[in-house]
């Protein structure tokens, strides 16, 4: 059986919240741990696993997802900016702006580390997918 | 492990070059397989999705964001080939930024192999930082176009 990065991804995502904010937007916040066998980091790196930048990107699209109850796929996605790495067993908090349209969803996202700092924060705009 | 290379007359490692030869990527996050060209400011890569990629979705598809990483590991696999040429190991490397993705929605596409041929073109290089245009091709077909900003060894 192959374990994929989908079928890995939703029991590393928890706490996913969603709250109005100003002007029509949602915010949405979630917490992340990618344990040391999570499929991501097999194989990058050998000698130094981390998390790879595009799974950050997959779980910001998962989260957005849970919160909303639709399955979306990717229109765009810019000035995405990793800036610390991820490393096993990293506690890591996400928070991302919405806002929603009939036939898409864009917005931004933050990750940031227990300390705050910020690892990775860009834009998206997502399709809803046929059900 | 010792790895051999292919050589041609002048004594330069001859393309197709297998992907891990030039890569520090391995097992399931090694997604691309052979670095096929390589002339000044561009390279082309291959990349096969079949049933064992961790980025085949439940729909058998794949995840839109495979497409990123595709073309990152082609800008590592043409620096390493660079650094195979300067009798130099295959360097570490990192995705820094994403500018301007955007692709065709494969996430439920049919279940069978799949191959992408991976086209980048180094537009700006500033010592270890790279930014690239990157496209991925199914066929004839552009299904993914991003500019991806690498730091690279």
């Amino acid at each position: 059986m192959t374990f994929t990065i989908e079928d890995a991804l939703p029991s590393c995502v928890s706490a996913v919240d969603i709250a109005p904010a100003p002007d029509g937007r949602k915010e949405i916040t979630a917490e992340c741990l990618f344990p040391a066998t999570f499929p991501g980091f097999q194989g990058h790196f050998p000698k130094r696993p981390l998390l790879p930048g595009i799974i950050q990107l997959v779980s910001v699209r998962n989260i957005v997802e849970q919160a909303t109850g639709r399955n979306l796929t990717v229109k765009r996605y810019t000035g995405t900016k990793f800036k610390l790495p991820i490393e096993p067993g990293q506690q890591i908090s996400v928070q991302i702006t919405i806002e929603p349209s009939p036939h898409a969803i864009q917005g931004k996202f933050k990750i940031r580390s227990t300390a705050k700092k910020i690892i990775s924060s860009g834009s998206f705009s997502f399709s809803l997918q046929e059900e | 492990m010792t790895k051999t290379f292919n050589m041609n007359s002048s004594g330069i490692p001859s393309l197709p070059c297998p992907a891990e030869n030039l890569i520090i990527h391995r097992g399931p996050m090694l997604l691309i397989d052979e670095l096929l060209e390589r002339q000044h400011s561009h390279a082309v890569a291959s990349s096969t999705l079949d049933k064992g990629n961790i980025c085949i979705t439940k729909k058998f598809g794949v995840l839109p964001e495979y497409f990123i990483e595709v073309l990152a590991q082609t800008v590592a696999a043409a620096s390493g080939y660079d650094r195979l040429i300067a009798e130099a190991p295959p360097g570490s490397g990192f995705l820094v930024g994403v500018e301007n993705f955007t692709c065709e929605d494969f996430t439920s596409a049919p279940a069978k192999p799949q191959k992408f041929i991976t086209r980048i073109l180094t537009t700006m290089e500033a010592g270890a930082m790279k930014i690239v245009h990157g496209e991925v091709f199914a066929g004839d077909i552009s299904v993914a176009t991003a500019e991806l900003k690498l730091w690279l060894e």
